[in-house]
């Protein structure tokens, strides 16, 4: 639409008809009578000037202190020339006036242009954002995107956040970038985005990056010692199965079975079907047993002198135990081993289940492995927990226990003779509705009552130090009724049950089965398992190796007792074993090593351009993060042991460790003993090389001879890991918690609700934001109850004093609150909770009344936290679960303690800056850096001589790319094998020709350097500092063929129709073709045409009407392309010298960069521009994730979003 | 930063840093002022003699207590409080430590609200320069017999008044400038210059803050003051800016104020003029900046019909564009 030109006067007089009449000279006025005043501007005040009409002189007149010259004379009709003569200097200023009748009229058109001029003006104006008024901008640029100028912005920065806004939805809608735009545009700092799904807790369940972490690996060499069994071909052993040792694999061609033998000793027989198949071996030879503690024992008549058991499935006996303070362990043996010879059901073979095991007492079973069971059942008087403790799984329970409260947990040891109690509390009378919970156990006081507000889980701790954990679903917790609040309580009974079962089979076979193959009769073989030739029996998993084995070594493995005990099922093909390695020399210590695991691991990891993640990472992209070693030992020799687990980060050069673990000894060497854990934690160093970490763990035992068992070794990152799930899956419920997107931002003035709002900040919302004139609440405190608070005001007319106070729900007022002039003011309520409030004190209301101290207050209701959708959300692809989580701690100033670098206009003013220059913002933070100078073209330059060669110095750094710079000698391209940079400003040209005129074409660098960023204030370990920078880019726009099949909808009377998108017009790749159902049919090409690039034509004779017709053809789309290329650079150093003193390196964006530094520097250095908007350095920052600590605090990754 | 060392006031020698001024950024512009000026360099935001006395006692390294009488100073969570007392003739207020030639410190006050009309006059608040009891300026608040509160602007130059102005004040918090730099004195509250005043003496001031009731007659004032903080501006020849923006203590910027010609009408001068730099000391840059004329819109206007008829003249120096201007040719 074009717009009519604004300045119209000349088209006024223009638009006067012809004529002599109508000629005119200059400004044409109305004839009047009467005198016409006339003023005119010149450049020189307090002058005296002759005035002159039609050369005739006409007195003398002065200017003003403006320069204005303001006269009054009669004029005629007809062309005047009125001239001013300078008195001083003897200047002429003429001008030109014609009078006419007509003029009256041009005079009223003139006055209706002013005012229709005025509006189109302001219509070209707000055409763009750049232009746009003050009214203006929020209606045509703003509302579009639902940002408006309520921030305290001024408008220049107003018109820079829409217009980054606007062109990151334009440009990188549903994209990552496109929401690092939105955020940035608000906070100026990029946020960092985390993918739960690819980083965090995945259906990968419960893995270890330890490699080979449950020993399931182990190569060996596997064959039929004869000619085999048709249709059978072997595969692979487990790991416990020995090396040469005696194996024989059966097909019972009769039942169609394989049956897989170790010994002699058959395994289960296994149908023979196609495929892969697991044969499991014999049952496992661990008879099932319960261990439990030494004695002497507690046992006190009518309390807990009771044992109830089932062993091997022959039924409940109920156990009467000798009573005192203080029985022996023989005594409670002889009890139970006599109630069981008395039980017919048992007898005498069971007079030695109960017996010492290093000294405290053993249930085992007195028949073979196989199906062995001991249980130990719940019953009143129960002496079990007092006899064996009470281990995680011990309690039993039922669930639910009432609607909508589920117990998950149960920890501790509560008292089992009577009921446990959860009391649960409703009040509807408030909104939202409030609800809470507490607990106790048998006996125990009170837990504190605790808030009931989101669906999850809770825990409750009672007097008596026992944790329930329930699971709650509000929308199926009982509605009580009134009066508020109403109680109710639910109470449930706690019963103890251990179980002990052989139920495993061990060292199984896995074959391929060609079941067409197999033979028509019996047929059966000896298998050979060879694990080495030479080295015999020696038995280690895969991916570890013994370091330090000098003397004599056995290392055997075997399914796992008790650490890893999800064998449960006799097919089950992923077990998991233990490593046992014994030493009968003088060895004193020995170690074992291992890599940790790298697969998979894509690089770059999910810094770099792999940020934000698209791919796994695991160990290797944790640089900065804790990473733990752990794992589960026995010592099965007497004496006392320890394990030392360590990391290596360097290949195995230099070793980190942890502290010495004492490990348990089980002298019996049955594994009955429970395994003593250790760990170790240490940072994950920035430069890690790939496959050079290593964990191991060293065992040391004073005495000769050891043999110790390695269970359920464990490596992983603390806080994202994939064992993250246990051994539970996620529920429906929590799905979002675990697996949602997260978004981490930083801001360097704490958020205020609108700013929160436009993110997409969780929030607690004020249901007033104006309560009292003059008064905004900024922020809601996050520990404000939901719920309805009170804001009271005073005026005092005595002193004119005015002062705030603020009681939040169920709470009373905080202390009153002076406000003395304009600005925030923090009101606390006495519950700790507070608002913050801008206050503008002219606009507080002056109160009537009883004198002299009148106050009112507003009732306001806050909301729990509530989100909004915020530009984070609207930017993001459909179907995106983002929880926007503001992660900057703030000093009592307000000033952020985990944000460093060059962010507002004061910093960039501390900032070495290259060829840049600052915009300045209000707010400072809005500022940014430019680029201040354009590439330069034709620079002139004079060289002179520097030993053989010759040199010239640019006026600007240049970016030093020789390629693209070009070197004229007097117009003439100078061969770029000539000349060369030698510095950033320095040409050095080997041949010179005198006289020549040189010009040069060369790019600059941009470069912004921040001030030296001192961390010392804050504890800089308890953080992961990650470099970044936002660097908003205009990007150009590239247009580009796309494939793309349409339908294209005919117009039956012109045979035309148009297109969506541009087409590139070429048939010669494009096809029409005609879609009925069952066929395809192509138009042939001389039958269809481009019309132009939005409508096709097909002869109106081939028009199958009523057929659905497809075009494909390359259309046109525009893409935006960046044409910059930057370099990222950190250092660091311990003191603000050695920071000075260190080299640049370069980083990637969201780099982990050293956390044991208190001292740092970012540079940031951009090429490429051809325009001087093409950029805006916004920031360059240090943001710092609060993950290690005392109050380590990272929601979403320390604890639930 | 450029260090300096200089005698002061025969108290001693006192070191420290001075402004450094890098670059005025433009270094020209119109006469007519009103463009947008950026200057770079270091210690432009000198703090040390800021105070908000949240302190639980006077900072005796700025300040000294002058009070007399009845009257006291104190501060804490509630500011600087003074208060005369019922004492005729008695004093509550402080005084710098500091002097300066060039100066413009704000002074955030809260005035009470009169409640006692007796028949005496008092001064509420007195914010003085002085450079002794004969030489000084003040801009002070007195409440007058009828309680009715004024606001004085008031030279004193051997010990006689040798500039004033005055106009009516309301209670409640205000903020109080005295722009200093040589001669000139400027007066602003509320953001607002009310005055101006060009011949003052030329030797250091120190800064007074004070209350105090008639001579001869029971009145308590009891003033607070909040804040003193000690604001940068420029000089453009002999016109300051009072009210830049300090951005950090590398940059501070502002709006150019109109050139002024040897008859001091403004916008008629064309040409170089010092700049001056009134932070941490004076930093005087001789011909920093220099002034053109715009080229000038003439306007006839016949004021019987209003119209606005204009043409653009090309006869001055520096015309900067060719820019269509106004509703003519």
């Amino acid at each position: 639409m074009a717009f009519e030109d604004v300045y119209r006067y000349n088209e006024l007089i223009d638009g006067v008809i012809g004529g002599d009449f109508y000629k005119s000279l200059g400004m044409v006025i109305p004839y009047r009578s009467g005198n016409t005043e006339i003023r005119l501007e010149t450049s020189s005040p307090n002058t005296e000037f002759g005035l002159y009409l039609n050369e005739a002189f006409s007195g003398t007149v002065r200017s003003d202190a403006q320069g204005n010259v303001v006269f009054s004379r009669h004029f005629d009709f007809g062309e005047y020339e009125i001239a001013l003569l300078n008195n001083v200097t003897g200047r002429r200023l003429p001008s030109w006036v014609t009078v006419r009748d007509y003029a009256i009229w041009l005079v009223s058109y003139a006055e209706v242009f002013e005012s229709i001029d005025d509006n189109i003006q302001e219509a070209q104006d707000d055409l763009s954002i750049e232009t746009s008024t003050l009214n203006g901008i929020e209606d045509h640029f703003g509302k579009a995107i639902e940002t408006y100028n309520n921030l305290g912005q001024g408008l220049d920065a107003y018109r820079n956040m829409i217009h980054e806004l606007r062109l990151g939805y334009r440009n990188f809608g549903a994209r990552f970038r496109g929401l690092e735009t939105a955020v940035a545009a608000f906070t100026q700092v990029p946020p960092f985005g985390y993918t739960r799904r690819m980083w965090g807790p995945n259906w990968w369940l419960n893995h270890s990056m330890s490699n080979n972490f449950r020993f399931l690996k182990r190569s060996h060499a596997i064959s039929f010692a004869g000619a085999g069994i048709p249709g059978v071909q072997l595969v692979e052993a487990e790991p416990d199965a020995e090396s040469w040792y005696f194996y024989t694999l059966d097909y019972d061609a009769g039942t169609n079975e394989l049956t897989w033998n170790v010994a002699g000793t058959p395994g289960p027989a296994v149908p023979a079907a196609d495929g892969v198949l697991f044969i499991p071996g014999p049952p496992s030879l661990m008879i099932a047993h319960i261990l439990g503690f030494a004695g002497p024992f507690a046992i006190t008549a009518s309390v807990n002198d009771r044992l109830y058991l089932n062993v091997d499935d022959l039924g409940s006996i109920e156990i009467s135990l000798t009573t005192g303070g203080a029985v022996l362990l023989a005594t409670i043996i002889t009890d139970i081993n006599n109630a069981l010879v008395a039980d017919p059901r048992y007898g005498a073979g069971y007079a030695a289940f109960a017996s010492s095991y290093n000294s405290k007492l053993l249930l085992e079973s007195p028949l073979p492995a196989a199906g062995t069971s001991v249980v130990l059942e719940h019953g009143s008087r129960n002496a079990a927990p007092e006899l064996f403790g009470i281990r995680p799984r011990d309690l039993v329970y039922h669930r639910p226990v009432a609607d909508g409260i589920y117990i998950k947990n149960i920890e501790g040891v509560p008292d089992l003779t009577g009921n446990a109690e959860i009391e649960y509390e409703y009040d509807g009378s408030v909104d939202p509705v409030t609800r809470r919970l507490r607990f106790r156990s048998n006996g125990a006081a009170w837990s504190g009552w605790l808030s009931i507000t989101d669906p999850g889980d809770y825990s409750l701790t009672d007097g008596n130090s026992v944790i329930l954990t329930v699971g709650c679903l509000l929308d199926l917790m009982e509605v009580l009724s009134s009066p508020w609040p109403a109680t109710t309580v639910y109470s449930f009974s706690i019963g103890y049950g251990r179980v002990h079962r052989n139920v495993g089979y061990q060292q199984g076979l896995r074959v391929v089965c060609d079941a067409a193959s197999l033979p028509s009769i019996n047929t059966s073989d000896t298998v050979n398992i060879v694990d080495d030739v030479t080295a015999g029996h020696l038995l280690h998993p895969d991916g570890w190796w013994l370091e330090n084995p000098v003397g004599a070594l056995v290392t055997a493995i075997s399914a796992s007792p008790s650490v890893i005990t999800d064998k449960a099922d006799p097919f089950d093909h992923a077990p998991a074993f233990m490593w046992l390695i014994a030493e009968f020399g003088t060895e004193t210590q020995l170690e074992i090593r291992s890599h940790v695991l790298k697969h998979p691991m894509p690089r770059p990891g999910p810094r770099g351009s792999n940020y934000p993640q698209r791919s796994s990472g695991m160990f290797y992209d944790y640089e900065g993060f804790e990473a733990k070693l752990s794992g589960w030992f026995l010592s099965s020799f007497a004496g006392a042991a320890t394990v030392t687990p360590g990391f290596s980060f360097d290949g195995g050069s230099t070793w980190v460790d942890g502290a010495p673990v004492a490990v348990p000894e089980d002298a019996g060497a049955q594994h009955y003993e429970e395994f003593g854990y250790a760990e170790f934690e240490t940072v994950i160093p920035p430069g890690v090389t790939d496959n050079g970490i290593l964990a191991r763990f060293v065992f040391d035992k004073a005495s000769g001879g050891m043999a110790f068992t390695v269970d359920g070794v464990n490596v992983g990152v603390n806080l994202i890991s994939s064992t993250y799930l246990g051994n539970v899956t996620t529920p429906r419920s929590r799905h979002r918690q675990n697996f949602g997107e997260l978004v981490w931002l930083w801001a360097p003035t704490p958020l205020t609700l609108t700013e929160k709002e436009y993110l997409g900040l969780r929030h607690k919302r004020p249901s007033l934001r104006t309560p009292v004139a003059g008064v905004e609440i900024t922020v809601v405190s996050g520990d404000t109850p939901a719920g309805v608070g009170r804001l009271e005001y005073e005026y005092n007319r005595v002193g004119d004093t005015r002062r705030l106070r603020w009681m939040s729900y169920q709470s009373s007022f905080g202390a009153w609150v002076s406000i003395l002039s304009d600005g925030s003011y923090t009101l606390l309520s006495a519950d700790g909770s507070s608002i913050t409030v801008y206050a503008t004190r002219a606009l507080l209301p002056i109160l009537t009344g009883s004198p002299p101290a009148v106050t009112t207050y507003r009732d306001v209701t806050i909301t729990d936290q509530t989100v909004n959708q915020g530009h984070v959300r609207r930017i993001s692809a459909a179907q995106s679960s983002i929880d926007v989580l503001d992660v900057t701690e703030y000093d009592v100033s307000g000033e952020p303690t985990n944000l460093y670098g060059a962010l507002t206009e004061a910093d960039f003013s501390a900032a070495g800056l290259v060829n840049s220059d600052i915009e300045p913002a209000d707010p400072f933070k809005e500022s940014f850096v430019f680029p201040e100078f354009p590439p330069q073209e034709g620079e002139i330059l004079s060289f002179s001589p520097s030993g053989p060669n010759w040199v010239a110095t640019l006026d600007y750094y240049s970016d030093e790319d020789q390629t693209n710079t070009l070197l004229y000698e007097d117009g003439l391209l100078v061969p770029n094998d000539l000349w060369s940079f030698s510095a950033a400003n320095e040409i050095t040209l080997t041949s010179f020709s005198a006289g020549a005129e040189y010009t040069v074409d060369y790019g600059l660098l941009y470069q912004v350097t921040t001030d030296l960023l001192d961390l010392s204030g804050i504890t800089v370990s308890d953080y992961i500092w990650l470099a970044d920078y936002m660097l908003w880019d205009r990007m150009d726009k590239v247009q580009d063929a796309y494939e793309s099949a349409i339908p294209v909808y005919f117009n039956p009377n012109n045979g035309r129709a148009g297109l969506v998108g541009e087409s590139d017009q070429n048939k010669a790749t494009s096809s029409l073709v005609i879609q009925d159902g069952t066929s395809t049919i192509i138009v042939a090409q001389r039958y269809w045409r481009f019309v132009d690039a939005k409508t096709i034509e097909l002869d109106l004779a081939q028009l199958v009407r009523g057929a659905q017709y497809f075009l494909t053809h390359n259309e046109l789309r525009v893409y935006p392309e960046s044409r910059l290329t930057s370099v990222f650079e950190h250092r660091s150093g311990a003191t603000e010298l050695a920071c000075l003193a260190a080299s640049w390196s370069t980083v990637e964006r969201n780099e982990n960069v050293r956390n044991d530094h208190d001292f740092h520097q970012l540079r940031l250095s951009v090429t490429g521009i051809r325009d001087l908007r093409d950029f805006r350095i916004r920031s360059l920052v240090l943001k710092g994730l609060h993950a290690f600590g005392a109050n380590a605090w990272v929601p979403g990754l320390t604890g639930p979003a | 930063m450029a260090l300096y060392s200089t005698f002061k006031y025969g108290s001693g020698v006192y070191y420290g840093v001075s402004s450094h001024l890098d670059a005025i950024s433009p270094d020209t512009g119109p006469s007519t002022g009103g463009n947008a000026f950026i200057i770079t360099g270091a210690n432009l935001d000198p703090q040390q003699w800021d105070d908000d006395f949240l302190a639980g006692s006077l900072d005796l390294a700025k300040w000294t207590d002058i009070s007399s009488g009845s009257g006291s100073v104190s501060t804490g969570a509630d500011h600087l409080q003074m208060d005369t007392g019922a004492t005729p003739g008695s004093v509550a207020g402080i005084e710098s430590v500091a002097g300066w030639t060039g100066i413009q410190a704000e002074v955030r006050a809260f005035i009470p609200a009169v409640t006692e009309y007796p028949d005496s006059s008092a001064d509420v608040f007195v914010y003085q320069l002085r450079i002794d009891a004969n030489n000084h300026t003040v801009l002070k608040v007195t409440r007058g017999n009828a309680g009715v509160l004024t606001l004085t602007c008031e030279s004193t130059i051997v010990s006689t008044v040798v500039d004033t102005f005055s106009t009516t004040w309301t209670p409640g918090l205000s903020t109080f400038k005295i722009l200093r730099y040589g001669a000139i004195l400027y007066f602003i509250a509320n953001g607002i210059v009310i005055h101006t005043f060009r011949g003052f003496s030329v030797l250091p001031v120190f800064v007074r803050l004070w209350a105090a009731n008639d001579p001869a007659v029971a009145y308590t004032a009891s003033p607070t003051v909040e804040l003193f903080k000690y604001r940068t501006f420029v000089v453009f020849g002999d016109q300051p800016v009072h009210d830049v923006t300090t951005v950090s203590d590398y940059r501070i910027r502002g709006l150019v104020v109109p050139s002024v010609d040897e008859r001091g009408v403004e916008a008629a001068y064309a040409g170089p003029v010092d700049l001056a730099i009134v932070g941490e000391g004076v930093l005087n840059v001789p011909d920093a900046y220099e002034y053109y004329y715009l080229d000038s819109l003439r306007v006839i206007n016949s004021t019987q019909s209003d119209v606005k008829m204009s043409f653009i003249s090309d006869d001055q120096i520096k015309t900067k564009t060719d820019i269509k201007k106004g509703v003519g040719l």
